[in-house]
């Protein structure tokens, strides 16, 4: 249902040009990365003027050459009065866009990995309690956070989300590389620990300027400032030691990738 | 879910009738029908991914998507059964055309049908622009080639060897025949009725081609001459099998 947008564009102003032109803003979702209030923001601000396009699972990373492409072109040519914003839960880089009348700003939010593996580890224990109804394979699933993380593929996400690596391929240390290049082209990167700066950055990007984002912005970012402690946080804080080790032993690049998101994009 | 409770991977190639199909499906399954979607002319889901499927959707008696294409069950489960629905490649092609174009007109919201018309002839992309990238798109869906690159001749091999791995090949032109004919593997589709969903609006229900000029609509069918043989394959096939055809 199309929803009042404080963004929105007259039918005059609607071109088909077989790209979008008008898109300002791309929000790249890691999974589980706690951006709920984000989506919010961005929905207050857009509204009909947000396209959100999210992959069911299983996950896919990696595109044929034109995939992406393909899907900005049938955008634009499907819903002309839409797309000054974008939420995806792939990479989507400017070469897939083409030329827009102001540069795209690009946003992304992540999460400490073990802690991110711990909340899809809830979720999927959450779910299998709810359907019930379970066989053992799955049973044995929800009850082993280590033997879920391998068998859902859900290590080194972030490091395969931002090179462009499948969930079913391997990576080493170029991809690494890659996912770093990926994420230092991006205008802002935050992650779940530090909510609130990542908030007050987001809200003070060119895009939010104007005065009628003054009340969706406080609410943003008052929302992001509050005392937050997701269960999985509490999870990853609570596991054995040797659990711990595990994981951290299959999520090493993820580790490395967090730490220097850390280091030079957040505090840096 | 007993591994030996049949699940249905309904490969859904756009326009051929697979939301009404999955329609049918919802009273049946409820709950336990799963709906993958991903942007459209998304590669399908690879082979390797369908583990996860099972692990993830491990509750399904349903899968339905335009992603999915056959895979050998022992790899992922093994009482999956596969079925794809094909459709006239000529009267597909027209109907996917002007789906997009209705849809996009409404996107422009409300206004004089006139101008909306008018904004359309002079924005949408015209059919022969569309014939470049959708031609021969049963033929690639099925063949698992990309929709990205021209159908060749090793593709119509692929589709039409493929295709007999598919326990259930659906015709649109008799697609209210198809839930019976689950019925070995899927009891409660037996006497479940089709309903009509996401239909091209189409004022007088005429035949899409009566309403394109010879000379395009020979454009159209010299684009479809693989998706024809396909589609002429799935009725044979069906006819050995003892499947409904039109």
């Amino acid at each position: 249902v199309p929803q009042e947008s404080a963004k929105s564009t007259p039918t005059t102003e609607v071109r088909f040009d077989g790209r979008l032109s008008r898109l300002e803003l791309v929000f790249l979702h890691t999974a589980r990365a706690g951006a709920a209030p984000l989506r919010t923001y961005l929905e207050k601000c857009y509204g009909a003027a947000l396209r959100t396009e999210y992959n069911s699972q299983p996950p896919q990373h990696w595109f044929e050459p034109g995939e992406i492409k393909y899907w900005v072109d049938w955008i634009s040519r499907m819903i002309p009065d839409s797309g000054r914003a974008f939420a995806v839960n792939f990479l989507l880089q400017p070469h897939d866009v083409n030329y827009t009348v102001h540069p795209i700003r690009f946003v992304s939010l992540v999460r400490q990995p073990i802690a991110r593996i711990a909340g899809e580890f809830l979720a999927f224990q959450r779910e299998v309690e709810v359907r019930g109804n379970v066989d053992a394979a799955t049973r044995w699933l929800a009850g082993d956070i280590v033997h879920f993380a391998d068998a859902m593929m859900r290590n080194d996400y972030l490091v395969r989300f931002f090179a462009n690596v499948d969930v079913c391929d391997p990576i080493d240390d170029a991809h690494l590389n890659r996912a770093r290049g990926a994420l230092a082209r991006l205008d802002i990167v935050g992650c779940h620990e530090h909510r609130q700066q990542f908030a007050q950055r987001v809200s003070s990007l060119d895009v939010f300027a104007g005065e009628e984002f003054s009340a969706a912005r406080g609410t943003f970012v008052a929302e992001m400032s509050r005392e937050f402690r997701a269960p999985g946080d509490e999870l990853a804080a609570q596991l054995d030691a040797t659990v711990r080790q595990q994981l951290e032993q299959r999520n090493l690049r993820d580790l490395s990738l967090y730490r220097w998101i850390s280091d030079e994009l957040i505090h840096g | 879910m007993a591994e030996t409770s049949s699940v249905l991977i309904s490969c859904h190639i756009g326009k051929t009738g697979g939301t009404s199909f999955r329609a049918m499906l919802t009273p049946a399954h409820g709950e336990r029908l799963v709906f993958i979607a991903r942007m459209p002319n998304a590669q399908p889901i690879r082979r390797e991914l369908f583990p996860l499927l099972r692990r993830t959707y491990w509750y399904a008696r349903s899968i339905d998507s335009h992603d999915l294409r056959y895979v050998p069950p022992d790899d992922f489960w093994p009482a999956a059964r596969f079925s794809v629905i094909l459709r006239d490649p000529i009267e597909r092609f027209l109907s996917g055309y002007f789906f997009q174009r209705y849809h996009t007109g409404q996107a422009l919201g409300p206004m004089d049908e006139d101008r909306r018309e008018a904004w359309l002839a002079g924005n949408f992309p015209p059919l022969e622009v569309y014939l470049e990238e959708d031609a021969e798109y049963q033929t690639r869906f099925v063949a698992r080639a990309s929709f990205f690159q021209p159908a060749r001749k090793e593709d119509l091999a692929d589709a039409l060897r493929e295709l007999e791995n598919y326990d259930y090949v659906g015709i649109t032109e008799c697609i209210e025949k198809l839930p019976a004919a689950m019925a070995a593997d899927f009891p409660e589709l037996s006497k479940a009725a089709m309903p009509t969903e996401n239909v091209t609006p189409n004022r007088g229900g005429r035949l899409w081609r009566d309403r394109v000029a010879p000379k395009l609509l020979e454009k159209v069918r010299a684009r479809h001459a693989y998706d024809l043989r396909l589609y002429e394959a799935a009725i044979n096939l069906n006819r050995q099998r003892g499947h409904p055809v039109p």
